[in-house]
This record gives C-alpha cells, structure tokens and sequence, in this order.
C-alpha cells in the first residue's frame, strides 16, 4: 500500500502529465504566438509640433508571409507618457482605423496618417496591424511626438470685462426704458 | 411694430426710399423699445460667463489659446443667428397676429419695401451681437495675435449667416398663420442646419455625409472660421467654404422679395 507522499507524488506526475494535454498547452500556445505575418514601419520617428498644428506621417504594411493577406485592419495608436495630460485619440485624428484589401506575398502599402495636435506633452504614436480574425498584432515603432507651446488664457483682469460689458449694456437699457417713459 | 412708434412720421426718411423710411421705423421700435438692448444683455451675459469659464474653470481652460477664441467666435455666430431668426419670424406673423398688418399694408408702402426694413432691422442685432462679441474676442486672443483675422472672418462669415436667416425667417413669417408657427418653424429650421457641423467626424464620411457638410451653410462658414482661428489660415485662403452660404444668403433673399407680393392678411388667401 503506497503511502501518502507516494499518493501525492504519483497525483503530481499524473497532473504532470495531463496539463500539456489541457490547460498548460493553450499557456503554452497563448506564450508562443505565431510570428506576425506583416511587419509596420514608420516613415519617421520623432516630430515636433505646436498646438493645432497638423502633422501627416506614413506607415508601409508588408506581407512578410508566403500567403496573400486579406482584411488587414490597421489602427493608429496615441498615447501620453505624462500621467497629467489627458488625450482622446478622437480629437487627435478622424480616421484612426483603415483597411487593406489584399495583400500578396512579400508586397507593401503604405497608408497616410493626419493628426492634429491638440494639447502639449510627450505623446507616442503607433501603428498596429492585425487581421479581420483577429490574429496576431504587429505593431511599428513609435513616433515620439513632441507638442510644445500651448497657450492658455490668462485669468487676470478677466472679472473686468465680463462685469463691466454687461453692466455698459444695462446702463444703457436703463437710460432707454427711462427716455421712453419720459416721452409716453 | 408697435402702435406707438408706426403713428411717428419719418421725417428724415420720409422723401427717401419706401424701404428706408420702414427699416428707420423698424430700428427705432426694435432700439428704442428696449427690446434690442434686452437681447444684447442676455447675449453679453452668455459670453461673459463663457469668457469668465474659459479663464477661470480647470476643465475648460485646458482649451489652447486659439480654440478658446473658436469657441467665443462660435457662440457669436450661433446667438447672433439666433436673434435675427427669431426677430425675422415675427415680422410679418406678429404682426398678423396682434391686428397691426391692416394698419400696415394700407400705408404707400410696396409690400417688398416692408419686407427690406423688416430685414434690416433684424440683420441689425447681429451687428449689435458682433460689436459687442468685440472686447471679448480681443481679451481671449490678445497674446495669440488672432484679433484681426478672428473679428474680420466673424464678420464675413456671420453676416452671410444672418443675411441667409433673416430670408429664412422673412419667409416663414410672411405664410405662417400664426406667430407660434412661424417662430417655432424658424427655429427647427436653424436647428436643422446647425446640426451637421455638430455630427461625429465618423458621420461626415461617405458621398452623403461629405455631400451633406457641403451644401449646409452653416457647416461651411463655421469651418471657414475654425480654420481661420485655430490653424492660423488667412482671410482669403478659405474663402471657397463661404461660397455656399453666399449663395444660400443671395437665393433665400431673392426668394422672400419675390414672394413678397403675396403677403396679405390672411396667408392662406394669398
């Protein structure tokens, strides 16, 4: 009769051996994607611009495979590395996803990228690529982006002009309402 | 028009032209009524709490410089419109419907005449609207240099706006049994065409949607303007966009004057 480390000891081996077979073998497939299939590069990979500035970069997508490629969905990335600037890819750019119909093997695209720079800060963009299933995400580069003198209102002597400009109104509706009655 | 100012004579105008001795009537109980400076409160008020928002809020003044005086220049035009809508919708309906239009249509003067100083009046609180938007545009763009070009461009491109909703509202007004019609006609129609320069930039994609942009004046003129403040684009370098609400301002126009002969008492019969 076996005793309990040996029990124990045999459950290990048998879950050992049973794991690839379940479990540690999706892990396993999951840690060891396929290699991607097309490869993303950057026409550059670092810009300046001033805010509402437009800037235009390229992005060529090529089928590093031996197979046509079909339904390739490319998508621009923005992002900031400072945790105080915040950044809504929407306002950036309109048209951050786009298609590729088809792509044969070891040809290239290249698509346009407009983005309008809307707020200062380091930002970092990039351009991944997957399939219509999908697949696996080859992704370029980053462009490192660097959006610099942003102009904010200064608040000083704002009470002046927001108190004064209607007071001026009043005062002159005032002296109207008082003429007419005085003419009645 | 009230009783009180149309028993007035018009001197000064009076050997002029019909429509000038309507439109000095006009002003003057539009002006001089207290009515007109009653609007340009409420409107100096909107920009001034705007402004003051702008420079003082935290989650507004994250806006550059430039697009904080887009903003301002934006609720210019859209108040602006707004007020020469609403005062050229009552033009004629109000008039119907207070029982002043027989007093009215019996004086000598051509029923187009009344329409031109009826229309004259109300393009006169858009300039009312764009004189006092003045101070504010030069405060909110003093440091960026975009006074100029930001209080010329608002200028061009509002007042083909205000030109193109006074006909608007000049023709609602002149078939519309009643007041509340007209006013409310008027107002869904500004609604309308202020609509798609506020769709997602997802909906202005397609023929339809590219179509859409490009036929409505208002989104023309408001991206003249955009692109005027915000991307620093000259006067002249856009002016294509505002092609569209010259031609809708002059068709609209033409349209109402047209029509003006059928105005009568009861728009039905006419």
């Amino acid at each position: 009769m076996r005793t309990l480390p040996a029990r124990l000891g045999l459950l290990a081996a048998t879950l050992a051996a049973l794991l690839p077979l379940g479990f540690a073998g999706g892990a396993a497939a999951q840690s060891e994607p396929a290699a991607p299939a097309v490869e993303v590069r950057l026409d550059q990979d670092a810009a300046t611009a001033g805010p509402g500035e437009r800037i235009s970069f390229e992005s060529t997508v090529t089928n590093a495979s031996e197979l046509a490629r079909t339904g390739l969905v490319a998508h621009l990335s923005i992002l900031t590395t400072d945790p105080d600037v915040y950044v809504d890819p929407e306002d950036w750019s309109a048209q951050r996803t786009q298609y590729v119909d088809e792509l044969a093997p070891g040809a290239s695209t290249t698509l346009t990228w407009d983005v309008q720079a809307v707020t200062s800060g380091p930002l970092v963009l990039f351009v991944s690529v997957t399939g219509e299933a999908a697949g696996p995400v080859a992704s370029s580069g980053p462009l490192d982006l660097t959006v610099g003198g942003q102009r904010e209102v200064d608040s000083g002597q704002v009470l002046g002009l927001v108190l004064w400009t209607p007071a001026g109104v009043l005062a002159l509706l005032g002296a109207t309402l008082v003429r007419r009655r005085r003419h009645r | 028009m009230s009783e009180a100012t149309r028993t007035r004579p018009a001197t000064t105008a009076a050997a002029e032209s019909p429509w000038l001795v309507m439109a000095e009537q006009e002003l003057r109980d539009l002006w001089l009524s207290g009515r007109g400076l009653a609007v340009m409160l409420a409107h100096t008020t909107l920009l001034s709490i705007t402004t003051y928002l702008i420079a003082t809020n935290q989650e507004l003044n994250f806006l550059e410089q430039r697009e904080a005086v887009a903003l301002t220049v934006q609720v210019t035009v859209a108040v602006g419109g707004l007020l020469v809508v609403l005062v050229a919708a009552d033009a004629v309906s109000g008039e119907r419907e207070r029982g002043t239009l027989e007093t009215l249509l019996l004086t000598p003067v051509p029923r187009r005449s009344l329409l031109i100083g009826k229309g004259v009046a109300a393009m006169s609180l858009w300039f009312g609207a764009f004189l006092l938007a003045l101070p504010y545009l030069w405060w909110i763009g003093r440091d960026v240099g975009t006074f100029g070009s930001a209080a010329a461009g608002t200028f061009l491109a509002g007042t083909l706006l205000a030109l193109f909703l006074t006909g608007v509202g000049l023709l609602v007004t002149t078939f519309s049994q009643s007041n509340g019609l007209s006013l409310a006609l008027s107002f869904f129609l500004l609604l309308g065409l202020y609509a798609p320069h506020q769709l997602p930039a997802e909906a202005s994609r397609g023929w339809a949607g590219e179509t859409l942009l490009k036929l409505d004046p208002f989104t023309s003129a408001l991206l003249y303007l955009e692109r005027l403040v915000i991307n620093a684009h000259t006067l002249t370098q856009d002016l294509p966009l505002l092609v569209v609400p010259a031609l809708a301002a002059a068709g609209i126009l033409t349209l109402a004057l047209a029509l003006a002969g059928r105005l009568s008492l009861l728009p039905r019969s006419g």
